[in-house]
């Protein structure tokens, strides 16, 4: 299988910086750089807790796209798919302090959370102490049930920062953020799903086996391996495949009502995704599960991998309530929020 | 003595065995991981180069700080984190004293080891740069204790390290990223204990071209 190395860069070493350049060119109705940061051009009010997160670049529009109202305060965007280093986090938690806390939210992949372990000391240091961080998993494939802790940070973990971004804006304590953001972690499940690999942007090196053209279902958001399902594998087998899973690994049944992303991991087309759509809505319909919110698009990519994820979020009223609130940042708007930041 | 002369060699000569071997290690990293490792460490280390030579670098303690702060402020990840830990760890460790000596610098590794294991919440076995950090560490103190100098520990400690890295084909990760894809990495060599060897390899040539510590 071909994996694409031209891409229509300057110097691959400086792509992070001139995309964000770019996009905070092209979005400065709501973003703007600060330094290496992207902030909300306009702030939260006074005393509200600000929410951050640093992650690897490469996944756009996570999390430059998730920065605005109703959303994240500050996004630290780190080397392509690496951490960013401690000192661009605190910075980050800076940035993002308003008065009322600060929540550091953490992807769980090791370099994301040693690099906030550090970022944390460092501002206990300097004196900085309403920092609350916490790490979110999601994704079935990295570790069984009963070692859910160890594993990693998907796709699903948009309905953490849709619920946990509401919560902040509305002016709830760090500790209720961080009660909200733990609660919809634990009601979140993801899968992927890819076909082949990508090239890294700087080495030019393939993720994993470029000859490979099976399906692989589990794998990680920077390519990491997954199970390969063999040629007869058609759309609804893998959506029914993958929703079965997440289905049974929430312990969801008939009646359970759930939010339901697709997310594009890079380029697949619409009719694609739409397929596999179809196929994941008959999958829970016919386990009697109802799919009261649904979001399909590109999310969390990696590069232009061809694959995608499904994510399903167990919802109740104070998730929904959450879900629903007003937002508007580059990537993501929920309406009813108004047009002036 | 190790001024801050002998530091910036030691970080000089670190930066271009590493750059020489920036492909190799990135190709180890693709097996697993995301493929960049090879990149990373040679841009952190081509940073610290250029940091140390500014001025008011003027003790080795403090060039070994600088050269961790360039890992923690220009590449990340849980490389730039561990690595950074480590020369961050060894350089303070170094300022203790005003004159520091070998066995400063063994109990920089060793500090620096200790922080390694903390911060990556790892331990030896499982495939991570611990395994040629480790034995590089406990190489370097028996040979002190055996009377050698500087040079004779950085011999010893590079061929540890370079058996620790060789030893880590046969083992399956289970820290960092790689451990999500266990069987995949069987075989290769694990691409921070690689930079680790190379590391104390290219310090121990250094040493052996003209320094007598």
């Amino acid at each position: 299988m071909n994996v694409r190395t031209r891409r229509f860069l300057n110097r691959p070493d400086q792509a992070v910086r001139e995309m964000l350049e770019g996009y905070a060119a092209a979005h400065s109705d709501v973003l703007r750089l600060s330094g290496g940061l992207v902030v909300r051009t306009v702030p939260k009010p006074r005393g509200h807790v600000g929410v951050v997160i640093g992650n690897g670049s490469g996944h756009e529009p996570a999390m430059i796209g998730w920065v605005g109202k109703g959303l994240f305060d500050v996004n630290v965007p780190g080397p392509i798919f690496s951490s960013p280093g401690p000192a661009s986090i605190l910075e980050g938690i800076k940035a993002a302090d308003r008065g009322g806390g600060v929540l550091l939210l953490v992807s769980s992949h090791a370099g994301d959370i040693m690099n906030a372990d550090l970022a944390i000391a460092d501002a206990e240091d300097e004196g900085i102490d309403d920092v609350e961080m916490v790490v979110l998993y999601d994704d079935v494939a990295s570790a069984p049930k009963d070692r859910m802790t160890e594993r990693r940070g998907g796709a699903g973990l948009f309905f953490v920062w849709k619920t946990v971004g509401a919560a902040a804006e509305r002016g709830d304590s760090l500790r209720t953020c961080v009660r909200i953001a733990r609660k919809t972690r634990d009601r979140v499940r993801s899968l992927s799903a890819a076909v082949g690999t990508v090239a890294h942007p700087v080495s030019g090196q393939p993720l994993g086996d470029p000859e490979d053209t099976t399906v692989a279902v589990g794998l990680g958001v920077h390519g990491e391996p997954g199970t390969r399902l063999g040629e007869e594998a058609r759309a609804d087998d893998i959506s029914a495949l993958m929703i079965d899973r997440l289905v049974d690994d929430a312990d969801l049944g008939p009646g359970d009502r759930v939010g339901l992303l697709l997310n594009n991991a890079g380029s697949l087309t619409l009719m694609e995704l739409s397929v596999l759509y179809r196929g994941a809505r008959a999958a829970l319909e016919r386990s009697g599960i109802q799919v009261v919110r649904s979001w399909v698009g590109s999310y969390a990519t990696t590069l232009d991998m061809a694959g995608f994820a499904f994510a399903i979020c167990h919802m109740d009223g104070e998730l929904l309530d959450l879900y629903d609130a007003p937002a508007r940042a580059a990537a993501f708007t929920m309406p009813g929020a108004g047009l002036s930041g | 003595m190790i001024d801050h002369r002998i530091a910036r060699r030691l970080v000089a000569s670190a930066a271009r065995r590493v750059d020489h071997h920036r492909d190799e290690l990135s190709r180890l990293d693709a097996v697993a991981g995301d493929g960049d490792h090879g990149v990373n460490m040679a841009t952190a280390l081509a940073e610290a180069v250029h940091r140390c030579e500014q001025p008011g670098q003027d003790t080795a303690g403090a060039v070994f700080r600088t050269t961790g702060r360039a890992f923690h402020e220009t590449v990340g990840g849980a490389a730039g984190a561990l690595f950074g830990a480590f020369f961050g760890a060894l350089g303070a460790r170094l300022d203790r004293e005003e004159e520091p000596d070998a066995a400063d610098f063994v109990e920089g590794m060793r500090t620096g080891l200790a922080r390694v294991v903390r911060i990556g919440r790892s331990a030896p076995g499982q495939k991570t740069m611990i395994d040629a950090l480790g034995p590089a560490t406990a190489s370097a103190s028996d040979t002190l204790g055996s009377g050698e100098d500087l040079t004779g520990v950085m011999v010893a400690a590079a061929a540890a390290a370079r058996a620790g890295a060789a030893s880590t084909a046969a083992m399956r990760p289970s820290a960092g990223r790689a451990r999500y894809a266990p069987d995949a990495s069987l075989g290769t060599e694990d691409p921070g204990a690689c930079t680790v060897a190379l590391i104390f390899e290219a310090w121990a040539d250094e040493l052996n071209d003209e320094v007598t510590i």
